[in-house]
This record gives C-alpha cells, sequence and structure tokens, in this order.
C-alpha cells in the first residue's frame, strides 16, 4: 500500500495534538481546593513530583552533613549520637520517602493512563488516598525524627533496634504507612493496564515503559506486606518487649533479617524497575529507533521481577545464616545479572543505526548505562560469599548499592525529568544548561562514590563516625564529590524551574517520539481524550513519518 | 469462565471443615511429634487457608486469571517460608567443625 493510500484511509488528527482546544489539566480549575481534592491523575503525580524533591533535597542535605562530618578523622560537625541518627534519616528518606515512590509515584501516575489512552487510573480516589497516605507517612517519619529520630540504620536491624531508647517504634509505624501507599499506587496500575488499555492496545503494542511499571507492581504486592509484618513485629518486640526475635525467649534475630530482605531485596528492583522503563523509553526517543527487541526488554522485567525474590540471603553471608543457604542464595543472586544483561545489551543495540540525538536525557542514559553496569558488576561480586566477607560492612558496600540504586534512580528520575517536562508543563528547558548540569550531576557522582569502593576494600567499615588517617584522603575525595553532585542537583532544579516560567512553548511532540503519551496536547488537557484513541500500531514505529504515525492512533 | 455461586449448603460444609481442621490441629499439638508438628500444623493451616480463600472469599466463582495472583502469593509465600526454614535446619558447618572438648586426647 502507498503511502498516499495510507494517508487518504487515516482519519485527519489535530497537529496541536489531542484535547488541545480545551483548557489544559494545569488551567482547567486553579483554586487550591481543586488541587487537595482532585481526582486527576496528573495532578496527583504533580503532587507526588513536588513531595519526592523535597525530600530528596532533605536526604541530599543529610547526605552532606554526613560527608563533610567525615572530612576529617575526629569531630569536624556533629557529635556521634547525631551522627548516628543522621545517617539512619538519610536512609529512611532516601529509599522510603525518595526513591520508591520517585518515579511511579510522579512520572508512572501522569504518563501511565495517556500511554495507556485511559481518561485516568481506574480508582482516581484510591490515587488521591494513596498520595495523602504517602504524605502521612512522611509526617510519621518526620515526627520521629523530631522525637530524636532513630540510629539503627535504616535496616533496624535486632536486637539493637528492639532495644535501642531511639524512635524505633515510630519510625516503624512510618515505614508501613509508607508501605499501604505504595500498595495501593500498585493496584491501581495494575488493574489500569488490565482494563483501561485502549481499543487496539494489545500487550505487545504498549510502551515499555508500562512493563516496567507492570513489573515494579507486582514486586511492590508481593513484598511489601512482608516488610510491614517485619517492623510491626519489631515495633512490638521494641515497645512490649515480646521477644519474637528476641534469642533470650527463644526468638531469632537471624529470622529478621531474613523477613527484612525478603522484602528489601526485592525493594531494590522496586526502585530500578521503573528507571529501566525510563531509560527505555529515552533511548527510543532520542535515537528515533525501535527497540533491538521490544520482547527482551519486556520480558527481562517480568524476569528480574520473579527472581529478584530468590535471592534476599545474599545480604546474610555473614549473619550466622547456614553455610548451606548461603551457597543456594549467592548463586540464585547471579541469575539477576543474566536478565540486566539482556536490558542492557539491547538499549545499546537499539542506539545501532540510529539518528541519535544528544539531548540531556540522551546523556542521562549515558550516565545510567556506565552506573548501571559498574555497580551491577560489583554486585555479582558481592554475591560471591568468599568476597563478600572480606568486603562485608565495609564501604565498598555503600558504593556497591549507592552506584545501582541511587546511580540507577537518580540518572533515570533525572532522564525522566527532562524528558517528559514539555509534555507535563507544555515548556522546554534550556538544553544547554541541562547538558552541562547533567555532566556535574555524574562527575560529582562518580568522585562521591568511586572513592568508597577503595574505602572499603582497604577496610573502612561503613557507619563508623571516626576512622584512622590514611583513610583521609579518599575521604576528602568523597565529601568534594557530595558537594559537586548537591550544586550539580540544585542547578538542575533551578534550570527546571526557569523554564516553567520563562521556557518556550513545546509542541505537543518536541522530541519526534512515537510514544502514545505524546498524541496528546502539552500540558494535557484536564480528561487526556474526549473519546478512546483506537490504537492501530505499536508505540515504536519510527519507519512511520510522524503524521501518518499520529494519524493510526486517532484521539479526539 | 463463571462458576456457580456458594451456596449456603456450601458455606456450612467449608465452616464444619474447619471446626474438623481446628480439632485436628489441637489434637496433633498434642501428640508430641517433634520435628514433624511444624510441618503438620503449617499443612493444616494451608487447607484452611484455601477454604477460607475459595469459598468464603468466593474465589471459587472467579476466572482464572483473578485467582493466579492468589495461587501465585500462595507460591511466594512458600518460598519465603521454604528458604528460611531450610536456614536453622542446616545451621552446621560444612565439614563439621572440630570439637576439642570431644577428643581432647588425640
Amino acid at each position: 500500500m502507498s503511502e498516499a493510500t495510507i494517508d487518504a484511509d487515516l482519519p485527519a488528527v489535530d497537529p496541536r495534538g489531542a484535547g488541545a482546544e480545551e483548557p489544559d489539566y494545569l488551567r482547567a480549575e486553579t483554586s487550591v481546593r481543586s488541587w487537595l481534592l482532585t481526582k486527576d491523575h496528573k495532578r496527583i503525580a504533580i503532587m507526588f513530583y513536588a513531595s519526592v524533591i523535597v525530600f530528596l533535597m532533605l536526604g541530599g542535605l543529610f547526605a552532606l552533613i554526613l560527608r563533610t562530618e567525615l572530612l576529617t578523622p575526629e569531630k569536624t560537625i556533629i557529635d556521634a549520637n547525631t551522627y548516628n541518627q543522621m545517617f539512619t534519616l538519610h536512609g529512611v528518606t532516601m529509599v522510603w520517602l525518595f526513591m520508591i515512590p520517585a518515579i511511579p509515584g510522579a512520572f508512572g501516575n501522569f504518563v501511565l493512563p495517556l500511554m495507556l489512552g485511559a481518561k485516568d487510573l481506574a480508582f482516581p480516589r484510591i490515587n488521591l488516598a494513596s498520595y495523602y497516605v504517602y504524605a502521612l507517612s512522611a509526617i510519621i517519619m518526620l515526627t520521629a525524627m523530631l522525637a530524636g529520630g532513630a540510629d539503627t540504620g535504616w535496616t533496624f536491624y535486632v536486637p539493637y533496634s528492639s532495644t535501642s531508647p531511639t524512635a524505633v517504634s515510630w519510625m516503624g509505624v512510618g515505614i508501613f504507612v509508607n508501605g499501604v501507599s505504595s500498595i495501593m499506587t500498585a493496584l491501581n496500575f495494575i488493574v489500569t493496564t488490565h482494563t483501561l488499555r485502549a481499543k487496539g492496545l494489545s500487550w505487545h503494542r504498549m510502551p515499555l515503559f508500562i512493563w516496567s511499571i507492570y513489573g515494579t507492581s507486582v514486586i511492590i504486592l508481593f513484598a511489601t506486606p512482608v516488610l510491614g509484618m517485619s517492623l510491626t513485629l519489631v515495633a512490638l518486640d521494641h515497645s512490649f518487649g515480646l521477644g519474637i526475635f528476641d534469642p533470650r525467649y527463644g526468638g531469632d534475630p537471624v529470622l529478621f533479617q531474613h523477613l527484612f530482605w525478603f522484602y528489601s531485596h526485592p525493594a531494590v528492583y522496586i526502585m530500578m524497575l521503573p528507571a529501566f522503563g525510563v531509560i527505555s523509553e529515552v533511548v527510543c526517543s532520542f535515537s528515533h529507533n525501535p527497540p533491538a527487541s521490544y520482547r527482551a526488554i519486556a520480558y527481562s522485567s517480568l524476569g528480574i521481577a520473579f527472581v529478584g525474590f530468590f535471592t534476599w540471603g545474599h545480604h546474610m553471608f555473614v549473619a550466622g545464616m547456614s553455610e548451606f543457604d548461603a551457597g543456594i542464595f549467592g548463586a540464585l543472586s547471579m541469575f539477576v545479572a543474566i536478565f540486566s544483561a539482556i536490558k542492557v545489551f539491547t538499549w545499546v543495540a537499539t542506539l545501532r543505526g540510529g539518528s541519535i540525538s544528544f539531548a540531556t536525557p540522551m546523556l542521562y542514559f549515558l550516565w545510567f548505562l556506565f552506573l548501571f553496569v559498574f555497580g551491577g558488576m560489583t554486585g555479582v561480586a558481592v554475591a560471591t560469599q568468599s568476597l563478600d566477607v572480606h568486603w562485608h560492612d565495609t564501604y565498598f558496600v555503600v558504593a556497591h548499592f549507592h552506584f545501582i540504586m541511587v546511580g540507577g534512580t537518580l540518572t533515570s528520575f533525572l532522564a525522566a525529568a527532562h524528558y517528559w517536562f514539555p509534555k507535563m508543563f507544555g515548556k522546554l528547558y534550556d538544553e544547554r544548561v541541562g547538558l552541562l548540569t547533567s555532566v556535574a550531576v555524574f562527575i560529582g557522582f562518580v568522585f562521591t562514590f568511586l572513592p568508597q569502593f577503595l574505602l572499603g576494600n582497604a577496610g573502612m567499615p561503613r557507619r563508623y563516625y571516626s576512622y584512622p588517617e590514611q583513610y583521609q584522603w579518599l575521604n576528602v575525595l568523597s565529601t568534594g564529590g557530595a558537594w559537586l553532585l548537591g550544586a550539580g542537583l540544585l542547578l538542575t532544579l533551578a534550570n527546571l524551574v526557569i523554564a516553567l516560567k520563562w521556557g518556550r512553548q513545546a509542541g505537543p511532540n518536541p522530541w519526534g517520539s512515537r510514544s502514545f503519551e505524546w498524541i496528546t496536547a502539552s500540558p494535557p488537557s484536564k480528561h487526556n481524550f474526549e473519546s478512546t484513541p483506537l490504537v492501530e500500531r505499536s508505540a515504536y514505529e519510527y519507519d512511520l513519518p510522524e503524521e501518518v504515525a499520529r494519524a493510526r492512533v486517532p484521539a479526539r | 469462565m463463571l462458576h456457580a455461586h456458594v451456596t449456603t449448603p456450601k458455606l456450612v460444609i467449608a465452616w464444619l471443615s474447619l471446626l474438623f481442621f481446628t480439632f485436628i490441629s489441637f489434637g496433633a499439638s498434642r501428640l508430641g511429634l517433634g520435628g514433624w508438628e511444624i510441618g503438620i500444623a503449617l499443612g493444616i493451616s494451608v487447607v484452611k487457608s484455601l477454604i477460607v480463600l475459595f469459598i468464603f472469599m468466593h474465589l471459587v466463582e472467579q476466572r482464572f486469571a483473578n485467582r493466579l495472583i492468589v495461587i501465585l502469593t500462595f507460591l511466594f509465600i512458600v518460598l519465603a517460608v521454604s528458604l528460611t526454614s531450610t536456614d536453622p535446619l542446616t545451621r552446621r558447618t560444612f565439614p563439621p567443625r572440630p570439637d576439642p572438648a570431644a577428643h581432647p586426647y588425640p
């Protein structure tokens, strides 16, 4: 069929994007009440977005104080008790208030219904409730911080956490409530993906971001209740001395670690799978190429979600777990690398023959690739029992999980923040500043954590307040990197905030992407689509001219 | 495909089964079966959970796609419990550490 025939068969579409004649979701209603009681997934996404940025800054501030304290071997700015509480708060804030909700809460909420051709999520009220439950959890955790915080580390290991005089129970309650919010969001995403896909949008036509959010939601649904249960038991032990994990009463401290890591290792994938989804979208959009293998990326997300549940014991090699279990967990842990490698090779293969544009999100993809591969390979190393015994509880482990979790989540969060910025706000950010701040973030990150691999290998334990003088120069390097990273992040935020006010108007599809969220106007109207789109192509048909691709998803 | 509704006689039978299994659990706990106790107790609670899920929570009426999530949840619980249980059951070193107290004079 010739192109002229295709054009003749396809309906005319508004070049300004679907719903361009209506006021956009930001201006449809402007009262405070209309925001606070909104059931619009896009506004709830913005509320999540603002909150996770606040918590990123708060967690980052804690990190900067910690790094500054470690500039010198003895006291620099804070005392030892404050230091202990601050690294717990840093961990709790970053894990539960930033990394876990960041991409699903802000970008998943915003683009998932748009990508599916839906007017909203399946349960809009539950969506709003999930935000308020998240906010409530943050309030409880902040109250716990004001009530003296907790000094157990974010892992709450017993027996210390069941006897610590600090506000462990409060913190546990905060995390429990946070888990409820995660479960509500996950359930909403799963049901929406099953029931609200547009006509013609089969599972294998969906954008890859949906697959990753779907995989994440499944993990959240299976793992989070276990965390809630374990922290409730710790809180009961702490408040009432039940002795569930206390050997004096027949309890088993290692049992806590089994339960905690049954959640918290899959939680790494709760943070990473959405990041994979963002990266898949960015790679295809900025190389103007379909994924080298759609199924490889989609199914490896589910593979990681599944295998991620078999690996938790590698956190416990030196905890007193049996050698038999340790061997099994060490071997099983390495399976995750297979699925991760499938993803990495497929992303790289996607670039082949593409028309690559080096915009800011693409630069973040490169940083992501470096940090993820580097962090992932050190992950295989720490899953090796004999090596882990040497590195356990040293800065090597700190560097490893920051490379993977923080590097992966942060670079993809920033990639998403730039990639979907025109869709969310209808404006374009300053590209040159975006590229510059991206480089600052990357260099800052590498200088912060690369020295920590060396520190750990040389034997510096994690969490220690003071250290021998021979470790100082690496600590100084790491602290300098942290300040550069902080400055890079602040400048990134400034660039985006300035663009909100003074940025150039973005068209409906400034990147020339074929993914379905770009069919709507930028920013989208309140109800996204007047009528359900009819999808007649996959999300990555870059061989079609843009007008033809748009007409194959006719939407008003 | 939707299945027949849960009827009152089925609910009564399910309730009687739950009572029966409760007595069995109690009886088994009095027999002093040693290491078997946990396995038997877990087995009985699995059967009771299935009765509650399928009859009282009407899962028997649902499509397979909806039942799948419950089946998967069950498998994940089995995974957590079995791998965690192998830990205390195999907490010994390979090969066994020499015990000087047992053979003080080689």
